[in-house]
């Protein structure tokens, strides 16, 4: 058993996405999000219940989940507008993908992204960009969510 | 943050009942310069206090600098110059000047009573983040 420590340098949880599938997290075109407040993976899956005459208690069934990856990021000029350089993530940059409603591949690293390092991947697209600054705290920050298509995978990066 | 206000204050006070001089409040003899001169404002080094603002989950931690001045003046207890309320609210008022302000930017000052002498304490406080 081990705790998962992402307290160190190797060991950051990192959020990587791309419009293209992952191979790592410095293929090309690929943008790790920067500056992180927090990160959250949610598996809901859905419950369909039921009662029976022959039982005292319901019957539950696990259909379709929700998947939703959400977390705070304090705004890069660079990540949220992107290099414009090239047709990719790194270059359209977070908020254009969000506002054009890009498909986006997306891998979260546990700990660490090297090799050995466990992710979850999957796609979705950027909702809730909902940039914020204020006088007592003078930085753009702002929530951010991948509403993901479909299943979660699991993986280790090779 | 120390620069900006002495350029500013140079001018605004050039022509007040005390006026900014470029010097450090040494000591000299064992008497603080602002004593020795009076209705001379002197104003100290910065102080820096950094604490983390932001935290991030990739070690980008966002800080917090509060930066602090000190500057000090003294009149004659007994004959205050006058238009001496002209020349601390001109000195207050140094934090708010393009050049100087940001954000959480606070000035205030204090007095102390030796013998007969007033000395005007006055603290600028700037907040930055980096």
């Amino acid at each position: 058993m081990a705790y998962i420590n992402v307290s160190g340098t190797g060991n950051f949880a990192t959020l990587v996405v791309s419009t293209a599938t992952i191979t790592s997290s410095t293929a090309t075109g690929v943008i790790a999000l920067p500056s992180m407040q927090n990160v959250t993976l949610n598996n809901g899956n859905g419950v369909f219940r039921w009662k029976q005459l022959d039982s005292t208690s319901e019957k539950a069934i696990s259909i379709a989940a929700t998947n939703q990856v959400s977390m705070n990021i304090v705004l890069d000029d660079t990540t949220f507008f992107g290099s414009g350089v090239g047709v990719t993530a790194a270059g359209a940059g977070l908020f254009n993908l969000s506002n054009n409603k890009d498909l986006v591949h997306f891998r979260l690293y546990w700990s660490g992204v090297g090799v050995g390092a466990d992710y979850v991947e999957g796609t979705g697209y950027f909702t809730g960009v909902s940039p914020t600054v204020s006088a007592d705290q003078p930085l753009w920050v702002s929530p951010l969510s991948i509403e993901v298509v479909g299943e979660y995978t699991s993986g280790t990066q090779s | 943050m120390r620069s900006e206000l002495l350029s500013y204050l140079t001018t605004a006070t050039s022509s007040l009942a005390v006026k900014t001089v470029s010097e450090l409040p040494w000591n000299t003899a064992g008497e603080p310069l602002h004593l020795k001169n009076m209705k001379k404002f002197y104003l100290d080094q910065d102080q820096i206090v950094q604490t983390t603002m932001i935290p991030t989950l990739d070690g980008t931690d966002v800080f917090e600098n509060v930066l602090t001045v000190k500057g000090y003046f003294a009149v004659d207890a007994k004959n205050q110059p006058s238009g001496l309320s002209t020349a601390l609210t001109t000195i207050l008022s140094a934090i708010s000047k393009t050049g100087v302000r940001n954000h959480g930017s606070e000035s205030d000052y204090s007095t102390e009573i030796v013998d007969d002498v007033i000395i005007y304490t006055v603290d600028f406080r700037l907040n930055t983040t980096s």
